[in-house]
Parts: C-alpha cells; sequence; structure tokens
C-alpha cells in the first residue's frame, strides 16, 4: 500500500520533463474529452438508427453551425490530447535536451498537419450540404 | 565505483522508455502502464479513423460501401473493442488525474476497481446498443 501512494505520489514523466503545466493541460483537455468524445459517438452512432450515419444525414449533421463548432472544438481539444500523450510517452525514452526538442518540434508539427486535414475535411464535408 | 544495494548487490539500473513502465507490480505502475498502452492504440485508431473518413469527400458512393463494410460482425466486434479502450483510457485517465491531484489517494485501489467495474458494466451496454439487443 504504501508503495502504491509513492508511485501515485510521484510526478509523472511529463511533470519531471515538461513541467507541470503540461500535465494540466493533459487533465483538462482529458476532462473535455470525456464530454465531447462522448457527444461524438452518441450523436454520431447511438441516435442513428442502424448505428452510422449515410452520406446524406452526415452532410445534413455539419451544416449545422453549432454542431460544425462542436466538432471542430471536438478536433483541437483531441488532437491536443493525442499530441501531449505522445509526447510523455517518446520523452519517457529518457533522450537528451536537444532529443527532447526535436521531439516537441516533431509533435507539433504532426499536430499541426492532423488538424488542418481534419479541418480540411470537416469543411468539404459540410461544404456538400 | 558502481553503485550497490544495501545488500551489497550491484544496484539495477533504471529502465528506460515502455521497459520502464512495465516496471512493478503495484497497481499505480498497473494504472500507469494501462493508460500509455490504450492511448497508443487510440492514437493509431485516430488516423484510421481520419482515413476511413476520407472516403466522405468523395461522394455518397464511397461512403456506401464504408456502411456495407461495417455490416460485417467481426468489424462490430472489433470496434466494440475501441470503445472499452476509450472508457478504459477515460475513466482511469480521470481516476490519475484525481489521484494525481491528492484526492482520494487513499482511496485508489477502490477508485481502480469501481473504474474497471463501470468500464466493464458500460461496454457490455454499449455492445448490446451496438448489436441491436437493445
Amino acid at each position: 500500500m504504501i508503495a502504491d501512494l509513492k508511485e501515485v505520489r510521484q510526478p509523472s514523466s511529463t511533470q519531471r520533463r515538461g513541467g507541470a503545466t503540461t500535465w494540466i493541460m493533459q487533465v483538462v483537455s482529458g476532462v473535455l474529452l470525456v464530454v465531447l468524445l462522448g457527444l461524438h459517438i452518441v450523436t454520431q452512432h447511438f441516435v442513428v438508427k442502424g448505428g452510422l450515419r449515410d452520406y446524406a444525414q452526415v452532410v445534413s449533421y455539419l451544416s449545422n453551425p453549432v454542431v460544425l463548432a462542436v466538432e471542430s472544438l471536438f478536433v483541437v481539444v483531441l488532437i491536443w490530447h493525442a499530441m501531449l500523450g505522445l509526447r510523455a510517452i517518446l520523452l519517457d525514452f529518457g533522450f537528451g535536451r536537444r532529443g527532447q526538442a526535436w521531439i516537441t518540434y516533431g509533435v507539433t508539427a504532426l499536430g499541426a498537419v492532423t488538424a488542418a486535414y481534419s479541418f480540411w475535411l470537416i469543411a468539404t464535408i459540410a461544404a456538400n450540404g | 565505483m558502481s553503485a550497490t544495494t544495501r545488500a551489497g548487490r550491484p544496484a539495477r539500473r533504471p529502465l528506460r522508455g515502455a521497459a520502464g513502465w512495465a516496471r512493478g507490480r503495484h497497481l499505480g505502475s498497473v494504472a500507469f502502464l494501462t493508460n500509455r498502452v490504450t492511448g497508443l492504440l487510440l492514437i493509431a485508431y485516430l488516423y484510421l479513423h481520419l482515413g476511413v473518413l476520407y472516403l466522405l469527400t468523395e461522394g455518397s458512393g464511397s461512403w456506401a460501401s464504408v456502411l456495407n463494410l461495417f455490416k460485417n460482425h467481426w468489424l462490430l466486434a472489433l470496434e466494440s473493442l475501441l470503445i472499452l479502450f476509450i472508457l478504459v483510457h477515460g475513466l482511469n485517465g480521470l481516476r490519475l488525474a484525481l489521484v494525481g491531484t491528492g484526492v482520494g489517494v487513499r482511496h485508489q485501489r477502490a477508485w481502480f476497481t469501481a473504474v474497471a467495474w463501470v468500464s466493464v458494466s458500460l461496454y457490455v451496454v454499449v455492445v448490446l446498443a451496438m448489436f441491436g439487443a437493445i
């Protein structure tokens, strides 16, 4: 039990190497994701007969500006959380200062490309409505 | 001179990377490893999902082929595993966040059990819904 507590109270690798701010951002984005991902799964898969929206339903759904805003926020928070998590995992491999900087640049670039593609995807589908 | 333990044996070098995650069998280590592994699987799924969604830009015909594909029960079963990973990662993540900020540290074993039970219960409900049983 004491060992368990010791394990928990130790700062995570993110805290050690990236500062507590990164850890707090990971927690905040995680909490937001519980709501946004839950909403995404329910609206995309559980309120539609058959489990998946057909093409017309997807286009019509994304044509709603509120849905568009919520889905866009979801994309940003999801990519943010995923990239912070990926960075924390890569930093666990014990790279030097230069390696850590490269990881941060690489993960930032990957996140930016993923976000750009996701927004292009959302805009292209919504434009068909 | 190399470091030794109190018993005089040479101290083990700290493990790096994924090997370090699996070190120790304490509850905290198991929960940490679980979140790392499910997190990586979910990132892999994110890119697969974004790739599949590209078909939506090619019109209704391409998307209809995706819908047909998801009528396959084996694929649905695989998709249901994704829900399990999301539940475990999300609920265990919330638990780690609470414990990490000092909330309920002494009850973390109970939290972990609760997370496992809630994840499995919700997973069963989701699977029943996916296969049209409810």
